[in-house]
């Protein structure tokens, strides 16, 4: 009788009835905590598998693109064009809070160089010799509409007495004469 | 390079105190924490003093002492007998590491997005910016650009990231996300060093595994890399497990030790300047019950926070920049209390972020008052409630809208106590067993008698 599907639940056995209560609430407890966090464990499994797939072949910074639309090649449209000592004023045609997050996002992007965001083509560019103008995507437009004041007419002028210096695939950067 | 300069953080840890009695993985979590502790305070220091950041000058003065303790002979490499683990044993080491392992491959794909703002809008950034200028009084002259990126946080996470990328001569974020995960694992290990001075085996092990287990510790650790939430964590329960021990035993090491994590935990985040605040208060308290303390005492206990956040106040202060954080009994709003209590309670209670974290800590309370627990013991449970206390505090004083604050930092906030607020659930268990095996023990010896 010394089969191995016998012996071991009588071992089991052997051993709780050693077992004190202390040792035996211990075990509960961590038998019923692993059953809880098993689900959150196995989301986290899933979840790992589905960014495998999204991220396959891409590198690091085609990571960063493909989760930081538009911020990350916006930043590195204008970081191509502005030196790192100058001063940039970004018009972005973006929703409020949008214009709060390109401000910040684009200050960690483009440090040291200092970067003034704003949705109002008339925004004063202090003494900044770089202007830079994107559009958000219509993506993040639908979410949050615009809500600054932007007259393309005005835009116009204002970019006509500018040097354009760069053409990106979502942004413009002019630099003062 | 960055993941040599991990290394080297233990090494430097290491450096400073090579005896330690504890074991090895349990060491090299509290070197990893206190090398990156000690070279933030470094880089401070270099920068006050004017002398920068080059590599090979930062590395000189750990070479000096690695010299000196190879000459004391004191430095070797000894990393004790191994114990002989039994098959549960095991089993709860391997579950305290599924988690992490879980986890890991997801972060090691995950680059620095926008969804995990704190990490690049505030620590990140600081370590970046200090990095290209070379120093961190360019950055604070230009604060007034930056108020979106809370200049006047504390530096001991971005200095260690400036440490960082000065070895690897260049930013490297990605790279440097990854503190976050060595900090959890260095939670874990502190964690069972602390429960398994309670005195048993079983406890502090299924404790650590649980620990493990928690889904927040590992969202702010892995989904949320780049925060400081888990190294305030790793800080917050050495400095309360070391003034246990020192209330405990009246080592004045562990005075010491609870001195220097408290002093980093406020040099890591605002929260931890409020628990240093009762860290020292329990301190003082503790000495002047000790009639015997003595002025020494009194340094070890004062000394480290006062030579290290003095000088970042009048640099701060300095450059115009306001600390970051709240003034309590100021603006207290009762009705903000009562609501951020009743948010702080039903975070609290959500298994799928804390499994039963805050149940078993209001257990382990019950348990302890059962057990009459000596008195030192409460101080575990009393700075979770303190630390829970301040952050409700600052909630309401309605220095942000509530709703939007709870729901940003609330469940960052009970993570970063998690740890300690099962520590008291590990020495409970530890002492139930050891009553209970202390009364067969009489009960085998009385048997034969009887």
């Amino acid at each position: 009788m010394d089969l191995p599907f016998l012996v071991a639940p009588a071992a089991c056995y052997h051993a709780a009835l050693n077992f004190k209560t202390s040792q035996l609430t211990l075990a509960a407890l961590l038998a019923a905590w692993l059953a809880l966090a098993a689900p959150p464990l196995r989301t986290q499994i899933d979840k790992t598998l589905n960014t495998r797939v999204l991220f396959e072949g891409r590198d690091m910074a085609e990571r960063t693109a493909l989760l930081d639309n538009p911020g990350f090649r916006v930043a590195q449209e204008i970081g191509s064009a502005v030196p790192l000592n100058e001063c940039v004023v970004v018009l972005a045609y973006a929703g409020p809070a949008a214009i709060d997050y390109y401000q910040s996002r684009f200050a960690y992007y483009l440090y040291p160089r200092k970067v003034l965001v704003f949705d109002a083509v008339s925004a004063s560019a202090d003494d900044c010799r770089y202007l830079a103008v994107f559009r958000d995507t219509a993506q993040n437009l639908a979410n949050e509409p615009f809500a600054g004041r932007w007259n393309q007419a005005d835009l116009n002028k204002r970019l006509n007495a500018l040097d354009h210096v760069n053409a990106g695939e979502l942004t413009q950067v002019y630099q003062v004469p | 390079m960055i993941c040599a300069g991990y290394i080297l953080t233990c090494v430097i840890g290491w450096l400073l105190i090579p005896k330690l009695a504890a074991r090895f993985v349990e060491r090299v979590a509290i070197w990893f924490a206190l090398g990156a502790f000690a070279i933030s305070i470094e880089m401070f220091a270099f920068d006050l003093a004017g002398i920068g950041w080059n590599r090979w000058v930062l590395l000189l003065p750990w070479s000096v002492l690695g010299a000196v303790r190879l000459y004391q002979g004191r430095g070797g490499f000894a990393p004790g007998a191994w114990p002989r683990p039994t098959w549960w044993q095991l089993l709860l080491l391997v579950l305290a590491l599924v988690p992490a392992a879980v986890w890991w491959p997801y972060e090691r794909a995950m680059p620095l997005t926008s969804s995990a703002w704190d990490a690049w809008a505030i620590w990140l950034f600081k370590a970046k910016a200090f990095y290209l200028d070379g120093s961190v009084d360019p950055f604070l002259a230009r604060a007034v650009e930056f108020t979106y990126h809370q200049p006047g946080y504390p530096l001991l996470m971005p200095l260690y990231g400036v440490f960082l990328y000065t070895l690897n001569g260049a930013v490297d974020d990605y790279g440097f996300k990854m503190a976050s995960v060595c900090f959890l694992l260095a939670s874990l290990g502190v964690f069972h060093y602390f429960a398994r001075r309670g005195g048993q085996l079983g406890p502090p092990l299924a404790l650590t595994a649980m620990l493990a287990s928690v889904p927040m510790l590992n969202i702010v650790s892995f989904e949320l890399a780049g925060y400081v939430d888990i190294v305030l964590a790793f800080y917050l329960l050495a400095s309360a497990g070391f003034l246990h021990a020192w209330w405990r035993e009246g080592s004045r090491i562990d005075l010491a030790a609870a001195s220097v994590a408290a002093t980093a935990a406020a040099w890591t985040k605002n929260e931890g300047q409020f628990f240093l605040s009762a860290i020292v208060l329990l301190g003082a308290v503790g000495l002047l019950l000790r009639s015997r303390s003595g002025k020494f005492a009194w340094l070890v206990l004062l000394g480290p926070p006062t030579a290290l956040l003095l000088p970042w106040t009048i640099v701060r202060a300095g450059h115009g920049v306001q600390s970051a954080g709240f003034a309590i009994g100021f603006n207290f709003d009762p009705q903000l209390f009562s609501i951020a209590v009743a948010a702080l309670v039903t975070e609290a209670l959500r298994w799928d972020l804390f499994v039963l974290s805050f149940v078993l800590f209001v257990a382990s309370a019950v348990g302890a008052a059962l057990l009459r627990m000596a008195a030192g013991f409460w101080i575990l449970p009393g700075l979770v409630a303190w630390h829970l206390f301040g952050a409700l505090m600052a909630y309401s004083t309605g220095q942000n809208d509530l709703q939007w604050w709870l729901g940003t930092s609330a469940d960052r906030i009970l993570a970063q106590i998690v740890p300690l607020a099962l520590l008291p659930a590990a020495l409970v268990f530890s002492e139930w067993i050891r009553r209970q095996n202390a009364s067969e023990g009489t009960g085998n010896q009385a048997s034969p008698g009887a």
